[in-house]
């Protein structure tokens, strides 16, 4: 927490430093917005700091430090919405924004920032690992699917460290995976190196496209599975085919409540039609992330595991 | 007594000679100094706007051939981050360098930009500043030669002039 809080202006800093509150793990967010209070967020609470309103030079101060008064090194994560700062923390911003064309180019001025504490939760997929490889001790293509906030990156990066590592039970050696995070948040990565474990035989692609991470990954990584978040656009058919037939298998996320809800999307839809995973994970919206509620496999066409079984 | 008043003479035009040397040799370092700030300049374009570098990086990843110019720019971290008070680089700069007030301005505006802009709008700026700096060393280089010239040509004369004057 000490390292997040070195980042607020100085001013800001101090009154959160003062907040016996924050001691605790449980805090998940801290919320600054122009002219409000500070809210704090908690696993099950939330609440204002009621003593202070933060300014614009309190918010322009916190930037200037996030960005380490560089704010043009932080261009491309700025267009996606956020930055990733060190300890893999994501920090959401909103203000006004700037378009050049039809494209969001960043923000003019920055109003509110949405500090997101990162965690990990290591073994979180543990207990589920045996759905995502078979007898053979191959691994199925699978399709996690998630709500906001059900901890589908957190879930994903374990599997992934663990697909990677290699698990006991069952017993699975690990392998070479690639990574593609194409926000950056699976792995968090800061100054270039992974803030968050991913494996020891993962190689990640990170900030990179997903059409030309699995390119540049089937031909130059040789990995034995892709891991990729959040499919849904309309390159994605091309992508998957192209990587199955190369012989890679894939795990990526979804948003959505259920299979259907997954389906309402068109390009997910075929996607799901043409039978290009085996499974389908499906996170529950718990309090702690990464609860898998169902498992559904595609060939049997049935639930194979239930959060009530 | 003709031999030593013949050496006082030598060492008269000698010492004279070297006294100007000295103020060329001013005017040369502050030019240098000029020319690397302008490649550090340069260099900061290029990674802030190409490679999306942060200052700290660049600053880490650049070879200063001079250890004043790695000050300067460790002050002009330190007024990014802190005050930006480009008035107080400016009189460093001056302190430190000895380079020209105009030179100094037009680097010291940096910190009024640098860090709050995006790459396309800070490429533009950067290269604005690194046009006016160059023509004001441009201008000062002109300037240095002129005077290094007559120096150079006045120097003997005065020399001696003063040992005629003294002996």
């Amino acid at each position: 927490m000490n390292n997040i809080l070195k980042l607020f202006s100085g001013g800001l800093g101090e009154i959160l430093s003062d907040q016996s509150m924050l001691s605790g793990d449980d805090t998940v967010e801290i919320r600054l917005r122009i002219n409000s209070p500070i809210l704090i967020k908690k696993i099950n609470k939330a609440f204002f700091l009621d003593n202070y309103k933060v300014t614009k030079k309190d918010i322009d101060d916190t930037v200037a430090n996030l960005t380490r008064n560089s704010i043009h090194a932080f261009e491309k994560e700025i267009r996606g919405g956020y930055i990733t700062i060190e300890g893999g923390h994501r920090v959401g911003i909103g203000g006004d924004c700037i378009y050049e064309g039809n494209s969001f180019k960043g923000f003019k001025n920055i109003t509110s920032l949405n500090i997101r504490i990162a965690r990990e939760y290591p073994g979180c997929s543990q207990k589920y690992i045996k759905y995502f490889i078979s007898d053979h001790r191959n691994i199925y293509n699978t399709l996690i699917i998630g709500p906001p906030l059900s901890g589908k990156t957190t879930f994903i990066r374990d599997l992934c460290a663990n697909l990677s590592d290699g698990t006991k039970k069952p017993d699975f050696e690990g392998c070479d995976t690639t990574l593609i995070d194409e926000r950056g948040e699976i792995s968090a990565i800061y100054n270039g190196i992974p803030q968050m474990y991913v494996g020891c035989r993962t190689d990640v692609l990170s900030y990179c496209m997903k059409k030309e991470g699995f390119i540049m990954g089937i031909r130059a990584l040789s990995p034995r599975i892709i891991i990729s978040d959040e499919l849904g656009s309309r390159d994605d058919f091309e992508i998957l085919q192209y990587a199955l037939k190369s012989g890679v298998n894939i795990i990526t996320t979804a948003h959505g409540f259920s299979l259907d809800d997954v389906k309402k999307n068109l390009f997910m839809k075929t996607i799901i039609d043409n039978n290009f995973f085996d499974r389908a994970v499906i996170l529950k919206n718990s309090i702690k992330p990464g609860i898998v509620q169902e498992v559904y496999d595609f060939e049997r066409n049935k639930v194979i595991f239930n959060d009530l079984d | 007594m003709i031999w030593i008043k013949s050496s006082l003479f030598i060492l008269i035009i000698v010492t004279v000679k070297l006294i100007f040397k000295f103020i060329n040799d001013n005017g040369d370092k502050c030019l240098n100094n000029m020319k690397e700030i302008l490649d550090f300049t340069d260099y900061l374009r290029i990674y802030s706007c190409d490679m999306k570098m942060p200052f700290d990086e660049i600053y880490m990843n650049y070879t200063f051939k001079n250890d004043k110019i790695k000050v300067l720019c460790s002050w002009l971290q330190n007024q990014l981050t802190k005050d930006k008070n480009k008035y107080e680089l400016e009189c460093s700069m001056r302190a430190l360098l000895n380079t020209p007030d105009e030179f100094n301005k037009y680097f010291s505006d940096i910190i009024n930009y640098y860090g709050s802009t995006y790459s396309d709008v800070l490429d533009k700026k950067l290269l604005f500043t690194i046009r006016e700096m160059e023509n004001s060393m441009k201008n000062f280089e002109r300037e240095h030669t002129e005077k290094k010239n007559l120096n150079n040509r006045i120097s003997i004369l005065v020399g001696c002039l003063i040992a005629i004057i003294l002996i």
